[in-house]
């Protein structure tokens, strides 16, 4: 006598549809997460246009007596951890992603901004604070490695930096890649054709440069 | 590469957790359940029990004496102690025993050593049992044990082998709780293999076999690594059932080290990859039904799944502590940096992930407690902290033995009982 073999359908069926809904929950759940991030990034870059804008509003009517002025801590000063925040959303959401695409070259413009704000007062007052481009790639070749091995590491060191001199220090990065005209213009007016690149006040240093490298410009 | 992962990371996650929710479907599903049959025996066949013995003069007078106290008509077990080649003092303490127990069949067979199955064969051909046992020098069996697993063969006329529950003998190391906690899973498992014909090994301590059926298969493979899970699988190619009742328990002495549980289970899998590519035939097999469609490719590719995915892992994890150690290295060793991290933290955490890893979680918390409901067991007070051990711990050791079996198989070690 042999056994008579049967395939127990329903419970097949019933496990993958439980452990489908299972997948689908967590999913949905990660995916509210990013959206929210998402949201805070929307938010953040609102939060600094107004902050911009209020700070151009004042230039405007200072004019000539804008030295008199102190204006650090104004403009909200969390541009490194926004940028590493989309860096995040890059591979959360993919890189293609349209609202990812759309924050970074809104974001982008705030940084071109504020940049150009610091950099005028810097020349008219003399003031003793750095400011740093820094243009990196995140771009991957087909089979996925990344061409640019030292951006990642730069970044961090930049960041260093940054939350070493907190108030002298403004640390500005750019995708080398993204489509941006405004991008395009800082590239041409400092001759970047390489990344990782930097711009440190009004010298550019070409490929990586380690931590006491950077210091000797600053 | 990240998303490679990933995929290969969610698809390995999803078969796990399919299987675990596969096997608890079973559970739940009552109706699936086979009757045990309680009945009273109305007549005692004659059975034949081998215990093979290889250098076992410490723990063989226990195994016999439990087979002599048996609650079962004395006259109707013929025991054979099959001494193969022990170098100790095996032979003597069972010659002890039979002066002792002059009124009880009791026959020594020693021989050169030959390996399991190839002493097992010869006790086969020496019994007269419509029963045969395999039992284990190792172990000893509870006195109900023929009593309630023989009525079990009465139920049909398929079963051709029955099998009890086998626990850890004083657990008195942590490794020796962790096994015990895992025989504990493995013989729910198994009771939940048996409502859909599934079980996939009948282990050495006490295995009761009708001895027509294997005698009809060709008995035991005398040249295999794990001859007890190559008849199972030869019985489940031939279509014989296999049955468990956990009312019978047996007790097993169970590696107290790490190194000799590492040898042991290096045979184990070992032997159950190579027994798996002799009956290949019966993988995604339909006329195999359950056993050839999921329990038997699962039972071949698990191991293998998981020890891929955790050397990708572990990789990763060298290469993140490689990129940790050049930013280090690029801040001049300012640690302090690191533990100042922003507000944003939150951010990089994979949420999904998580979730998914709470659910398997609970499941396997499910599947674990159920195991040890099932047993009528009860974690005391110290072994509470030994659940989350177990898996951690437990997983992470099964992979390097995994790891091992791989390194061998690339080297081509030639490995022995």
């Amino acid at each position: 006598m042999v056994v008579k073999r049967t395939v127990t359908k329903k419970n097949y069926i019933l496990a993958f549809v439980i452990t489908g809904l299972i997948f689908v929950v967590a999913f949905l759940f990660g995916m509210v997460a990013d959206r929210m991030f998402v949201e805070h990034v929307d938010k953040f870059n609102d939060e600094t246009r107004y902050d911009l804008f209020r700070l151009e509003l004042r230039s405007a009517l200072l004019e000539d007596r804008i030295c008199e002025y102190e204006f650090d801590s104004f403009v909200k000063d969390e541009f490194g951890y926004v940028s590493a925040e989309i860096m995040q959303l890059e591979t959360k959401l993919g890189k293609n992603h349209q609202k990812v695409k759309d924050l970074k070259k809104y974001y982008t413009l705030l940084e071109i901004y504020d940049w150009l704000h610091y950099k005028n007062i810097k020349e008219k007052c003399g003031s003793d604070y750095d400011l740093i481009l820094y243009f990196y790639s995140n771009k991957e070749d087909s089979q996925g490695n990344t061409l640019c091995d030292d951006c990642e590491r730069q970044g961090f060191i930049l960041g260093y930096i940054k939350s070493e001199n907190p108030s002298s220090v403004r640390v500005y990065s750019f995708d080398y890649d993204l489509e941006s005209e405004e991008v395009g213009i800082l590239k041409s007016l400092y001759g970047i054709d390489s990344f990782p690149s930097m711009v440190i006040n009004d010298d550019v240093i070409r490929g990586f440069a380690e931590l006491e490298d950077i210091e000797y410009f600053l | 590469m990240m998303s490679t992962y990933m995929l290969f990371y969610w698809f390995v996650t999803f078969i796990s957790l399919y299987l675990l929710i596969f096997w608890l479907l079973t559970y739940f599903d009552k109706e699936s359940a086979k009757p045990l049959a309680v009945n009273n025996l109305k007549k005692f066949p004659l059975v034949s029990i081998a215990i093979p013995a290889y250098n076992e003069e410490k723990r063989i007078k226990k195994t016999i004496l439990s087979v002599l106290n048996l609650d079962y008509p004395s006259d109707k077990i013929e025991l054979f102690v099959m001494d193969d080649g022990s170098s100790d003092g095996t032979k003597k303490v069972v010659e002890k025993l039979i002066k002792e127990h002059k009124d009880r069949n009791i026959t020594l067979v020693s021989k050169p050593n030959k390996g399991k199955g190839a002493v097992l064969n010869v006790a086969l051909k020496m019994s007269n049992g419509e029963f045969f046992v395999v039992f284990d020098a190792d172990s000893t069996v509870g006195k109900n044990a023929l009593m309630v697993m023989l009525p079990v063969f009465s139920a049909d006329k398929e079963t051709a082998c029955v099998l009890p529950a086998i626990k850890v003998r004083d657990p008195h190391n942590s490794l020796l709780k962790y096994q015990w906690i895992e025989y504990l899973v493995t013989f729910f498992y198994k009771y939940i293999m048996d409502f859909v014909d599934c079980i996939p090994v009948s282990p050495g301590p006490f295995s009761v076999y009708k001895k027509k059926d294997i005698e009809e298969i060709g008995g035991f493979d005398e040249d295999n690594l794990t001859e007890d899970l190559e008849l199972s699988l030869n019985l489940q190619k031939h279509h014989k059932r296999i049955r468990q009742n956990n009312k019978v328990v047996v007790e097993t002495s169970a590696p107290e080290t790490w190194k000799s549980f590492y040898k042991q289970r290096n045979r184990w899998y070992k032997g159950g990859f190579y027994n798996t590519l002799k009956y290949r035939s019966l993988i995604f097999n339909k006329q195999y039904g359950d056993f050839g469609l999921l329990q038997f490719p699962a039972f071949f590719a698990m191991g293998w799944l998981v020890l891929a995915l955790m050397l990708i892992g572990i990789a990763k994890l060298i290469s993140t502590t490689y990129d940790f150690f050049i930013n280090l290295y690029d801040i001049n060793f300012d640690i302090l940096h690191f533990i100042d991290f922003s507000e944003f933290w939150w951010f990089s955490i994979e949420y999904s992930n998580i979730l998914l890893m709470i659910f398997a979680t609970s499941t396997l918390m499910v599947l674990l407690f159920s195991a040890i409901n099932h047993h009528g067991e009860k974690l005391f007070k110290e072994k509470w902290i030994l659940l989350p051990l177990y898996l951690v711990v437990y997983g992470l050791f099964l992979v390097f033995v995994w790891l091992g079996i791989l390194i061998d198989m690339i080297f081509g070690k030639k490995q022995k009982w």
